[in-house]
This record gives structure tokens, C-alpha cells and sequence, in this order.
């Protein structure tokens, strides 16, 4: 074969400074600014919320536990293998009575009288559902979905935005039984996110977040 | 004798029998697919009128799309959606043009039989033209990606601008294969409607220019069965904006059309006498 110039290693050097160069390029985009962890001091607190009904995004996980550990979910899914046993505790029983055979520890209750601090202690500790609602838009969300919640749910109402919430202050006014409800996917909403949207809009314009939950446990059935 | 010289052989008519009768060493062969697309390449670089529209479409489309209406809302969530579809449709223009039309023409005016009488492995001929649309395909990407992160705001994490970079070029191939079915069948004059008649209709029905749930139902389930529908919701899955279903299965999808544009291709290449692709 006749002796040629050689292109071929040639082509080969363009085409990996091509690539060195593509590579480089992609390196200098921009990102989008470190999203914000919990604020230091703010989320001091670890705990879990047993037993609840979880909107993932897709579908509603009923009967979920979700473990938050300095202000951010680390796992949710069914009946979690929680750090803290208390937590655990869903059930009573009388001691070694039905359930106590179970690796997981039950609480036991002595006498019929202890029945009711325990249902108490129960209440207490669903508080944290409350919690875990207002929090989820600031830990869960990317900087690009949280920039969009914000955009559009502070600030200046437009006109629409006014009389829609208007109406909504009306008629719970009038004492109508209000669905938190979005039109996902249309455009410029999103399955999960404009649901979290729409439920800041009802604390935005309602006195407390319990009646949100109302609205919410709604949706849920 | 070298496989290319069979090919044509066989898969030509034996118009001509080349002489030589040695095996191409492994360096020889990497010497021959570079060349043929480094030529690829030039050739359609001296073609300004299908280079400049390939390259520059798809960035004056984002320029309208993206920036100017799209950078007023209150979030960069319309840049960033059409970013990822932009750029299925700047990967698609290349490998079904020069895949395509390319190879229809150059069966016509007899380029293809010309270079079937040489030694070239038939791979090397595919192989150049892949890399031309894979070229072409990276700096429209390029592109892109500059003007959205410049010009519209759009800011995504590191592993998502590889990704979609990874995922928009890797879109070549089921393209390229589909460009080579259209060539294998479409006569050269006639090859450039064909390719629009498949480009267009397809890059609107994938949800290219608008997202597909804007559609009517019928069109939504003819979506399904397009290739660049898929490989959008891939591409969109990176940036958190697809539809929902599973990669997988977009991902299997893909590779079964594939095979079947290759196997059109091949029956196209049988009726009509050129080499076999992949024959013998």
C-alpha cells in the first residue's frame, strides 16, 4: 500500500480536543446557587412522624413513617425500622399480652387508668404532622422548583390571584368544605409541588395551618 | 480479499473486483474510518446550505422559544424545558439529513458504487457518516447550552448538563438508523420531502415544540410510537420535566425501533442493490 500522508492520528487529535473542549464547556455552565440546608438552630430537633398518609409526588403511601434528622427527611416507606424506638410505639397492650411476642418493642399499660396519658402522649406526638407540612417545601425542593413555588406564590397577586383568593376567604366564610386540588400537568403546574403550592396559598390566606391539614386529609380520601 | 471488496461483491452485482488480497490490519482499518469521517465531515462543511440552517435552526428556534418568550414567566422552568427538547430536535436534523438525504444522493450520482470499488470497509462508510451527525449533533448541543445558560438563565446542576449532553448525543444512533431506513428507500431527488415528511410531522407529534399533553388524545397516543418522543422524555427526565414513565422503558423502546429501522434499512438495501448492510 502506497506510503500516504497520515490524517488518520490527525483526525484523532481534533477529535479529542473536540471532546477536551466540549468537556470544558459543560464545566464553566452555570449551577444553580447551593441549595439553602436547614438554617443552624432551626431544626435542632430529630423525630419521626408514624403512621401518615404520604404524597410522594406519584402516589398517596398510606400508613408511611418518615424519620427527619436535622431538618431533613432521611427515609420514609412502611413501618421504618426507626433509630428511636419510641416512636415505634403505635400500639398498647397489656403486659405480655398480644403483641409483646414481636421483636419491636410494645408499650404495655399496667392498668385502664394509664389509657388515657398514652392516647395523650399520642395527640402530642402527632403534632409533628403539622410540622412536617409546613417544612417539606424548604428541605424536599431543588433551588429551581423552590425559585417557582416562590415566584409564584409571593409577592403581588395578580388581579386573578386577588379575586380567586378572595372567593376562597368567602366562601370559607360561608362555611363551605373546601378540596385542596391542582390541574397538574398543565402548564405551570406540577404533580406534588403545586399541591404544596396551593396549600401555602390556603396558610397564606387562612388563619392556621390545621385547617390546611383539614383540607388535606380531604384530598387524601 | 478485503471486505469491502465483497461487499460489493456480493451485495453490488460484482460490478468491479478489486485487487489485493491482504486483510486490513487493526491500525489501517482505524486509519480508513477516521479518514472517511474527517472527509464526511469536510464534505458537509463545504455544503454551507445544509450546514448552516442544521447548525442554526434549532438556535434561532430557542432564541424565539426559549429566550425571548420564554424567559418572561416567573421561574426559568419554559428555557429549561425547551432546552431539552431543542436539543432532540438539533440531534435529530443531522442524522436524518445526512444520514437520509446524504446517503440517497450519493447512491444517484454513483459516489456510493465508486467507493464500494475501494478496499473501505462498508462500516467505515456508516461509521463516518454517524460521527458527521454526532459533530454536528455536539455543537448544536453546544449551542444550546450556551444560550440557555447565557442568555435565559438557566442554571442546572453539573451532573445535569452531562447528563443531557450524554443523553441528546446518544440520540444519534436511533436516529442515524432511522435516516439510514429513509436513504435505503428514498430515491435521491425525492429524499429530501421524504426526510421532511418524517422530520417535521415527527418532531411536532414527539412534543418537540410543545409539550405533548397539550395535544389532543389521539396524538398523544401517537406520540408513544415515535423514537424522538422517547428519547425527549429521557432527555427531560434529566432536568425532573418528563411524564412520568419509567427509563426503561423509553430506553427499550428505543433500542427495538432501532433494530427495526436497521432492518428496513437492510431490505432497502437488498431491493435496490447497494451493499448489504451488515450482509454477508
Amino acid at each position: 500500500m502506497p506510503k500516504t500522508d497520515r490524517p488518520g492520528p490527525r483526525s484523532l487529535t481534533w477529535i479529542l480536543v473536540g471532546i477536551a473542549v466540549f468537556v470544558a464547556v459543560l464545566a464553566t455552565l452555570p449551577v444553580p446557587e447551593v441549595a439553602d440546608g436547614p438554617a443552624p438552630g432551626t431544626h435542632e430537633e430529630n423525630f419521626a412522624i408514624v403512621d401518615v398518609t404520604l404524597f410522594d409526588g406519584e402516589v398517596f403511601r398510606h400508613g408511611w413513617d418518615v424519620w427527619v434528622e436535622d431538618g431533613r427527611i432521611r427515609q420514609a416507606g412502611l413501618r421504618l425500622d426507626l433509630p428511636e424506638d419510641p416512636f415505634r410505639r403505635l400500639a398498647a397492650t397489656a403486659p405480655d399480652g398480644d403483641g409483646t411476642q414481636h421483636e419491636t418493642s410494645v408499650q404495655t399499660l399496667a392498668d385502664p387508668d394509664e389509657a388515657a396519658g398514652w392516647v395523650g402522649a399520642r395527640k402530642a406526638k402527632d403534632s409533628a404532622v403539622a410540622q412536617l407540612v409546613k417544612e417539606t417545601d424548604e428541605p424536599l425542593l431543588s433551588p429551581m422548583q423552590r425559585q417557582t413555588l416562590v415566584d409564584r406564590f409571593s409577592g403581588s397577586l395578580t388581579e386573578g390571584a386577588r379575586v380567586a383568593m378572595e372567593n376562597v376567604r368567602r366562601l370559607r366564610a360561608a362555611g363551605v368544605r373546601l378540596v385542596a386540588g391542582t390541574d397538574a400537568p398543565n402548564s405551570g403546574t406540577g404533580a406534588g409541588i403545586s399541591m404544596h403550592g396551593e396549600l401555602l396559598a390556603f396558610v397564606a390566606e387562612g388563619p392556621a395551618g390545621v385547617y390546611v391539614f383539614e383540607v388535606d386529609e380531604v384530598e387524601v380520601r | 480479499m478485503t471486505r469491502g471488496a465483497e461487499t460489493a461483491g456480493k451485495g453490488g452485482g460484482a460490478l468491479v473486483q478489486v485487487r489485493g488480497t491482504r486483510r486490513l490490519s487493526p491500525a489501517r482499518r482505524l486509519h480508513i474510518y477516521l479518514l472517511e469521517a474527517r472527509f464526511q465531515v469536510v464534505e458537509v462543511l463545504r455544503e454551507p446550505a445544509f450546514a448552516i440552517p442544521t447548525l442554526v435552526f434549532p438556535l434561532i428556534l430557542y432564541l424565539f422559544f426559549g429566550v425571548i418568550m420564554g424567559t418572561g414567566g416567573p421561574s426559568p422552568a419554559v428555557p429549561t424545558y425547551v432546552l431539552a427538547t431543542y436539543g432532540v430536535f438539533g440531534v435529530l436534523g443531522p442524522a436524518l439529513f445526512g444520514f437520509g438525504v446524504g446517503l440517497a444522493n450519493e447512491r444517484d450520482t454513483g459516489v456510493l458504487l465508486l467507493k464500494q470499488t475501494t478496499p473501505m470497509p462498508v462500516g467505515a462508510y456508516l461509521f463516518a457518516k454517524v460521527m458527521a451527525a454526532l459533530i454536528f449533533g455536539t455543537a448544536v448541543v453546544l449551542g444550546l447550552f450556551l444560550l440557555a445558560s447565557q442568555a435565559a438563565g438557566v442554571a442546572l446542576h453539573r451532573w445535569q448538563w452531562f447528563a443531557l449532553a450524554g443523553v441528546l448525543l446518544a440520540g444519534v444512533i436511533p436516529f442515524c438508523a432511522l435516516g439510514l431506513a429513509v436513504g435505503a428507500w428514498a430515491r435521491g431527488r425525492s429524499a429530501v420531502a421524504v426526510v421532511n415528511l418524517v422530520f417535521l410531522p415527527m418532531a411536532m407529534l414527539s412534543g418537540l415544540w410543545l409539550p405533548v399533553y397539550m395535544f389532543p388524545e389521539i396524538m398523544q397516543d401517537i406520540a408513544l410510537a415515535l423514537p424522538a418522543y422517547h428519547h425527549a422524555q429521557l432527555a427531560l427526565k434529566v432536568v425532573a420535566m418528563d411524564a412520568g414513565q419509567s427509563v426503561p422503558l423509553h430506553v427499550a423502546i428505543l433500542m427495538t425501533e432501532t433494530l427495526v429501522f436497521l432492518a428496513v434499512a437492510r431490505l432497502g438495501f437488498r431491493r435496490a442493490g447497494t451493499f448489504a448492510l451488515g450482509g454477508k
